[in-house]
């Protein structure tokens, strides 16, 4: 027996909450604009009027609901519901403003597919199951948000992820404890098993292809209501350095860029901290031309090495932070202007040296190598620290903060996995996959 | 984590005395220094560059090389830094004084490196020579490493690294040597050989003899050799020798085998003799001073160690006396022929 009391007082000072009798004491309630009125004209008001009971209405999503609450949270969903002596039926007539599958932004392939995950989870179930047509494919719901009740889809493959990978992610979800889930960082967040690490313990994708083929590996997929990106668990250093491109080029080709990214990641990583270093503790470990030359081009330069360095760093982070913010066009004009200010004109006005210019660029440019931008994210607050240390101890600096990122990172763990795996572990360093790309006719043929 | 975070940053406080903060545009690197000796005053001179362009020379009048190297730092206004060092010239007085000093200072220098090569200037002082390469605007450093390069490939000398030279200098069963200039700045040339006895040059060593030298310690590559055939002379060039220097019954026995290549008909014994003949020639020569500047000291400590410790004090004097014989066999080597 439900009561319309209790209904109205839950959406009381609601205004989008509508409620209209048809005929015989029958009660339609919905709320606008979440439901498409259209259908609810055609499929609920008209068969109503023409003598069809609550029961008969031509919607396959009808279903008679149980208690007050299940209704309230029907409507908000949603969906309309039908009332008629103490009785009510709840039926799908929800309004569905999706954007259209379109390229993924960031992780653009040039031989891959071109589709990507957008906010609508139903859309994005099906963009897997397009990819993955088995019954295999299993998914387990969850709402998660004390507010947002956003619904959250774990995705695994039956038979190929384990049982205790789904196991952990419900418990996870379970524990959540938050007013709603609005961005990827906050979920982001809960999956971590380290929250003071710069480094993500998730991997998130905008690729449906990438999910799929993390699901064929054993590994779960964690889909959110409003967000255009699935969470791939668990998540290794070796997955967060792969991109969609390296299995759509020719595996040597592929192999030979994979072997790149990981020298840029050291790149990255060290080259301005060692730059640092030996200019300012270590010169007789240059060779003499070059160490004549860096010299030559800091002539006239006020500033010490690691000044002119930090403020290169910084005024790129300015730059990238700026051309984030920007339309696309803005965003150009911002590209320009900087790299005119910050680089022609700081050098003539003997700011900064051309070296310097140099190792900072170098070392951006190898950040914006990195498939993963949170990972890439945390190397860069690792490279300002290194940076750092090479400027007060020198190469012993650099060492030692390379030591506590190495420690970092091979105490990160990501349900249960090593986040070096398969490169750090107990198990056989398996270089096949991780630092070369296989094809993938050999690897089915093992 | 903590413990290790905390044992990291203690050990921070290990390092504190390790590095010299100094910025690169404010130093002059020192890219060549000469030694000189006059009576007991040294003369200290740096060939100094701090760009690609700037290039200067410092000089500086005093007692010890530690004094001159401070010296020096007063005098230019920018930070001068030894670790670009890459060539030390030594004049002759300072080899006949004693080189003892300066490998010290340098063997001790934080900033000096071990593998530093050092040359004996034969005709001129060290101090004219580096000014003159200034004014000349000649890269005097890359000249020399150019011929010593030249003259480890022709084996008729080669390069004497720091480190090695300290060693030599310590070892009391086996001398040390060091490559001699001659000629001056338009007509530099890599003489030989100057051996010394203990830290003070005993000799200057022939091209021949110092060819000869190369042959008993096994350090020659390749050489250019010259031989009689019959009215004429013929080229051969030495593209591999092995030499093994034995210790049996109170005498030594120097065998020497290689292959040598010619585009003439020049005779293989004809070569052999006329290896055979250097390295006797340079033996003579250095049991004549009283140098053992090849291994025969080594030989014997190793082959015999308690005769070696017995003579260990005194082998200079017992040196010239040790019977030393030397046999060649070269072949040639044929390419598809």
């Amino acid at each position: 027996m439900i009561r319309c009391e209790m209904i109205f007082h839950a959406f009381a000072q609601v205004d989008e909450f509508r409620k209209r009798y048809l005929r015989d004491n029958i009660l339609l309630l919905y709320m606008d604009g979440l439901v498409d009125t259209a259908l609810v004209s055609r499929q609920i008001e008209e068969p109503i009027r023409q003598g069809c009971s609550v029961y008969d209405i031509p919607l396959c999503t009808a279903r008679e609901a149980e208690n007050e609450q299940e209704v309230i949270a029907a409507l908000l969903r949603g969906k309309a519901a039908l009332l008629q002596n103490g009785a009510c039926v709840v039926a799908d007539v929800r309004k569905t403003e999706k954007r259209s599958v379109s390229p993924p932004e960031e992780e653009s392939a040039v031989n891959g597919s071109k589709d990507s995950f957008v906010e609508e989870m139903k859309t994005n179930l099906t963009l897997l199951r397009k990819k993955l047509v088995t019954a295999k494919l299993k998914t387990v719901r969850k709402q998660v948000g004390t507010v947002s009740h956003t619904a959250v889809a774990i995705v695994f493959l039956e038979g190929v992820a384990s049982a205790r990978l789904v196991s952990e992610a419900e418990k996870i979800l379970s524990s959540v404890r938050t007013e709603a889930i609005l961005t990827p960082d906050i979920l982001e967040q809960y999956l971590s098993s380290r929250l003071y690490s710069v480094f993500p313990q998730t991997l998130q994708t905008q690729r449906p292809d990438k999910a799929a083929q993390n699901l064929i590996k054993g590994r779960i997929v964690l889909l959110v209501d409003g967000l255009p990106v699935a969470f791939v668990l668990p998540a290794t250093l070796a997955q967060l350095m792969q991109t969609p491109e390296d299995d759509s080029v020719n595996f040597i080709f592929a192999s030979l860029v994979r072997l790149l990214r990981y020298t840029l990641l050291f790149v990255e990583l060290f080259f301005a901290g060692t730059y640092v270093a030996l200019t300012t503790f270590h010169v007789e470990m240059l060779p003499e031309k070059l160490a004549l030359s860096i010299s030559q081009a800091r002539q006239g330069v006020p500033f010490p090495v690691i000044f002119e360095i930090l403020v290169m760093m910084a005024l790129f982070e300015v730059l990238i932070e700026a051309g984030m913010h920007m339309s696309q066009n803005t965003g150009q004009a911002v590209s320009i202007v900087g790299a005119l200010v910050v680089g022609e004109a700081a050098i003539e006005a003997d700011l900064v040296s051309p070296a310097a210019l140099i190792v900072v660029a170098v070392s951006a440019i190898a950040s914006f190598a990195m498939p993963d931008q949170m990972f890439s994210n945390g190397l860069r607050l690792y490279r300002l620290a290194i940076t750092l240390a090479g400027a007060v101890l020198g190469l012993f600096g650099v060492v030692m903060v390379g030591l506590v990122l190495m420690v970092e990172l091979a105490s990160l763990e990501s349900f249960g996995t090593p986040f070096l795996a398969p490169l750090a572990g107990v198990s056989k360093v398996r270089w096949k996959d991780t630092l070369l790309v296989v094809p993938s006719k050999k690897e089915h043929e093992k | 984590m903590r413990r290790l975070s905390a044992l990291l940053l203690m050990s921070v406080l290990l390092f504190t005395g390790c590095g010299k903060k100094e910025q690169i545009d404010q130093m002059s690197f020192v890219k060549i220094l000469g030694i000189d000796r006059n009576g007991e005053a040294l003369t200290l001179t740096a060939g100094l560059r701090s760009s690609r362009e700037d290039s200067e020379v410092l000089s500086v009048k005093c007692r010890t090389v530690a004094e001159g190297v401070r010296l020096l730092r007063l005098q230019s206004q920018k930070s001068v830094f030894f670790g670009q060092l890459s060539m030390v010239l030594l004049g002759k007085s300072v080899a006949e004084a004693g080189i003892g000093e300066v490998t010290d200072y340098l063997i001790r220098s934080p900033e000096a490196r071990f593998d530093l090569p050092l040359l004996i200037l034969r005709d001129q002082t060290a101090e004219s020579l580096i000014a003159a390469s200034l004014r000349e605007k000649i890269l005097l450093t890359e000249k020399l490493a150019q011929m010593l390069k030249c003259a480890d490939e022709n084996s008729v000398s080669g390069k004497v690294e720091l480190s090695v030279l300290a060693e030599r200098l310590a070892d009391p069963l086996r001398a040390a040597v060091l490559p001699f200039l001659t000629g001056d700045i338009t007509a530099l040339a890599l003489g030989g050989f100057a051996v010394f006895k203990e830290d003070r040059l005993a000799s200057f060593l022939t091209p021949d003899e110092s060819v000869g030298l190369n042959y008993l310690n096994g350090t020659v590559g390749r050489q250019i050799l010259v031989v009689p055939e019959g009215k004429t002379n013929a080229t051969v060039l030495i593209c591999k020798a092995q030499t093994r220097v034995n210790y049996r019954n109170g005498a030594f026995s120097v065998t020497v085998a290689g292959d040598f290549e010619q585009d003439g008909t020049a005779d293989a014994a004809a070569v052999s003799t006329a290896v055979g003949g250097m390295i006797e020639q340079t033996v003579k020569k250095l049991q004549h001073i009283g140098v053992d500047a090849a291994r025969f000291g080594t030989v014997l400590n190793i082959t015999s160690p308690s005769e070696g410790k017995q003579v260990k004090q005194n082998w200079n004097e017992c040196f010239p006396r040790a019977p030393i014989t030397v046999t060649v066999t070269m072949k040639e080597k044929k390419h598809g022929r």
